[in-house]
């Protein structure tokens, strides 16, 4: 083949131009760190990435998700963990007050503390978690129990004391995994035992009823309710909330369960996704020190090849 | 026997016809960066010899030499080569037009990244989690109407840019194509030149070289074929009419509306199948590919709009008003958050139940939900009408709208890809056949600087046999019976 200077120039050019073209990417890669730029630098990773990324955000959600769950289970569990001490005292009192060698001042201070520890209890069941009130259902911005007086209907009419509920019975749904949701809360009709009094419609915790009914024992010295029928319903009570508490606790393991299990494939993820899309910087290294010896071995050649020609052997 | 200057003649020819071709090779050397520059060659011929046969021809011994003349001065040029040439200048013009104006379309949409799309569509689903967690809080409430605005900003955005790149497609195809009837021009009038020279009875080669690299550069824009007539002129057709003919043009315009569309100065159309070349490359980009990755995105947003808003109104807000939507707007170029919701974060319908009252308790976080569960609903896609929807009873959904936004993404990886190889490969091509061409054509300073030796050499000799017949004729005149 004839050679000509030009042919010569051009593929110099050519050559250190595609030189310095790869040594841009892998200067570029090493840069960002990534292999996959843009979709065109490898449109199989691309989706893949894609899909990746999108999976480990949701699965981020996920996770914050059950954090937060959690967060209320426990700390709803701590609230119920409280209430049983309350229930236990309030057991103990009653037992104490059934004796019946106490004198009338000593089982009205047993009232006292009993009223005391019912609003304790209140306080309790109108707890919050950060700003929501954990045992109102879907009314998580009010308070969800109060006391209020209501009058009985009768030939003469009684007023009486009562706790009355203003939530709903709805459960709280999270959705903990892709189509798996967890309910976050207890509500207060099944926490605190309400129910509905046909008399006046309103909703009416029997918790803090038969609470009522020990105080109004104590002030009024009826022995035989206190050790019978109050001291077995107080104890069916405090039953009850143990089981609330044991349901708490099962869900609050779940999801700690899931949370490992999650954390675990979400290590995975991220594995797998760095393996798609980040440089891997000694591979890297290697290739553009090849490059930077092959743009040196075009630039040397060049320099010896491209300026002689015959004139300068001539003169 | 020939006269006693005959011998002289000779070495004067010789001398007139070694100063041509050193000429030609000045020419060469001179033109030796030349764009376009095809090396040329003296062709050297004896010429006729003395005596002409004829029976009444002096008597003597045979015929005799009479010296050198130059019968023509050549370009070097190979058709064939041209014309496989401009083949591949042609591919290359198409997919290198494809590759820069996708590569920009890569840019606007910034994938696989941190601030494309994908992740505002993450960030919007995230935010829809968190209002089902706290659906009576407000700030998280104004949370998802700040992360839909960024979502929904992000897409027009998108949209717009794509758009405007299309209409810059408009404007390079219009100057391309004025670029080509320039281009046409000044062949028309090179054809007027070339054919006086032919006539004439010489080698018009430096105008000859000109007009090929004229056709060159129309060669990257569009495709055609080439026809010479007697006297040079060339006969240039673009898809099967006639595009220059001796001096005339027949000049392309662009129509753009209703569509784009190459027309002859006529109004004929030129149907783009039958084009190749950065023209059809431009077209390509414009109404195939951006148009569909436009409509991808339409569909994308019509999808999410219609999604989101069916089920959010199903919902009532915190007021316990229901029938809202979330987006308003038909598409890309146009989807915003609704402005109700964007004012005020408790228009967002998070609750599914209405109380007996007819109101909404705040902690109700069904809805919201439901739309949190959206990114993950397999929609139907009619491929058909471009619509992404619920499936109807009994039908299966296929596609998320991440899924759908994926393949988007995917596919315009897919095309930027294609176009980059297939540059690469075309540009590999087009550097082999140039590589050959130029062994052809180009000039070698060596090969010049070795001729213009052998004739100056050449020239001097002559003049030296000038010198010996001075001599020569010295003695006969001078000194011959003094």
């Amino acid at each position: 083949m004839r050679i000509t200077p030009k042919i010569m120039v051009e593929d110099f050019l050519a050559n250190t131009c595609r030189s310095l073209e790869r040594m841009l990417a892998l200067q570029n890669q090493m840069a960002t760190g990534k292999k996959v730029a843009r979709p065109s630098d490898d449109p199989v990773a691309t989706t893949r990435i894609f899909n990746l990324r999108s999976v480990l955000a949701e699965q981020a959600q996920f996770q914050k998700n059950m954090e937060d769950a959690q967060g209320w289970l426990d700390f709803s569990e701590s609230i119920l963990q409280n209430i049983t001490a309350t229930l236990q005292r309030v057991r103990e009192i009653t037992v104490y007050g059934a004796n019946g060698t106490l004198a009338p001042e000593d089982q009205k201070a047993l009232a006292t503390e009993v009223n005391e520890l019912i609003d304790e209890l209140l306080q309790a069941a109108n707890a919050t978690y950060g700003e929501q009130y954990i045992f109102g259902g879907y009314a998580t911005t009010a308070p969800p129990f109060s006391r209020e007086s209501i009058e009985l209907p009768g030939p003469e009419p009684i007023t009486k004391e009562v706790v009355t509920y203003h939530g709903d019975k709805s459960q709280i749904q999270w959705e903990v995994a892709r189509g798996v949701t967890v309910a976050v809360n207890i509500n207060g009709e099944e926490a605190f035992l309400v129910e509905e009094d046909p008399a006046s419609g309103k909703k009416i915790s029997k918790i803090f009823e038969i609470l009522l009914a020990v105080r109004d024992a104590l002030n009024n010295s009826e022995i035989e309710k206190l050790g019978g029928e109050h001291l077995e319903t107080i104890s069916r009570c405090l039953d009850h909330t143990l089981s609330t508490r044991a349901s708490l606790g099962a869900r609050s393991n779940r999801l700690q369960l899931a949370q490992n299990r999650f954390s675990e494939g979400e290590i995975k993820l991220r594995e797998i996704l760095s393996r798609t899309e980040d440089v891997d910087l000694a591979e890297a290294t290697t290739q553009f020190k090849l490059q930077e010896y092959a743009y040196q071995a075009t630039l040397a050649t060049g320099a010896r090849v491209i300026p002689p020609s015959l004139i300068q052997f001539l003169i | 026997m020939p006269s006693s200057f005959f011998t002289l003649e000779i070495a004067l020819r010789g001398m007139q016809a070694q100063q041509v071709a050193l000429s030609v090779a000045a020419h060469n050397i001179g033109n030796v960066n030349t764009p376009g520059y095809s090396r040329q060659q003296p062709i050297l011929e004896a010429t006729s010899s003395y005596p002409v046969p004829a029976f009444n021809r002096p008597l003597g011994a045979a015929q005799m030499g009479t010296g050198v003349k130059v019968a023509a001065i050549q370009r070097l040029r190979d058709q064939f080569l041209d014309r496989c040439l401009r083949e591949e200048f042609c591919n290359l013009g198409f997919w290198e037009t494809q590759q820069s104006t996708l590569e920009q379309v890569e840019v606007i949409f910034m994938e696989p990244g941190e601030n494309g799309l994908g992740e505002n569509l993450n960030q919007f689903w995230a935010s829809f989690q968190e209002l089902s967690k706290y659906p009576e809080s407000l700030p998280v409430r104004t949370t998802v109407v700040e992360t839909a605005t960024a979502l929904t900003e992000a897409m027009r955005h998108t949209y717009q840019q794509l758009e405007a790149l299309k209409a810059n497609l408009v404007t390079t195809l219009e100057i391309k194509v004025a670029e080509l009837n320039n281009l046409a021009g000044q062949i028309a009038q090179l054809n007027k030149q070339i054919a006086s020279v032919k006539i004439a009875g010489d080698n018009p080669n430096d105008l000859l070289d000109q007009r090929d690299l004229l056709l060159d550069k129309i060669a990257s824009v569009v495709n055609f074929t080439s026809t010479e007539d007697a006297q040079g002129r060339i006969k240039v057709m673009i898809a099967g009419k006639t595009f220059i003919e001796g001096t005339e043009v027949q000049a392309l315009k662009v129509e753009t509306a209703p569509e784009l569309q190459l027309l002859w100065e006529d109004g004929t159309p030129i149907f783009w199948e039958d084009l190749q070349g950065e023209l059809k490359g431009i077209y390509q980009v414009h109404s195939r590919l951006l148009t569909g990755y436009l409509q991808d995105l339409d569909t994308f947003a019509q999808g999410l709009i219609a999604a989101v808003n069916t089920i959010h109104r199903t919902g009532f807000n915190l007021k316990g008003e229901s029938e809202l939507d979330f987006f308003a707007g038909t598409g890309a170029r146009d989807i915003k958050v609704n402005p109700e919701i964007a004012a005020n974060g408790a228009n967002i319908a998070a609750a599914a139940t209405l109380q007996p009252d007819g109101s909404v308790l705040p902690g109700d976080n069904e809805n919201a939900l439901g739309l949190a569960q959206l990114r993950n609903r397999r929609l139907t896609c009619d491929e058909e009408n471009k619509i992404l929807r619920f499936p109807e009873p009994g039908e299966t959904g296929e596609i998320t709208l991440d899924e759908f936004y994926q393949g988007l993404a995917t596919r315009l990886g897919i095309d930027v890809q294609m176009a980059k190889q297939m540059v690469t490969s075309e540009g590999a091509l087009v550097g082999q056949l140039n590589k050959r061409k130029e062994a052809l054509v180009g000039v070698s300073l060596d090969e010049e600087t070795a001729r213009t030796i052998q004739f100056q050499r050449a020239y001097e000799a002559a003049a030296r046999v000038i010198t010996v017949l001075d001599e020569m004729l010295d003695t006969l005149i001078n000194r011959m019976a003094v």
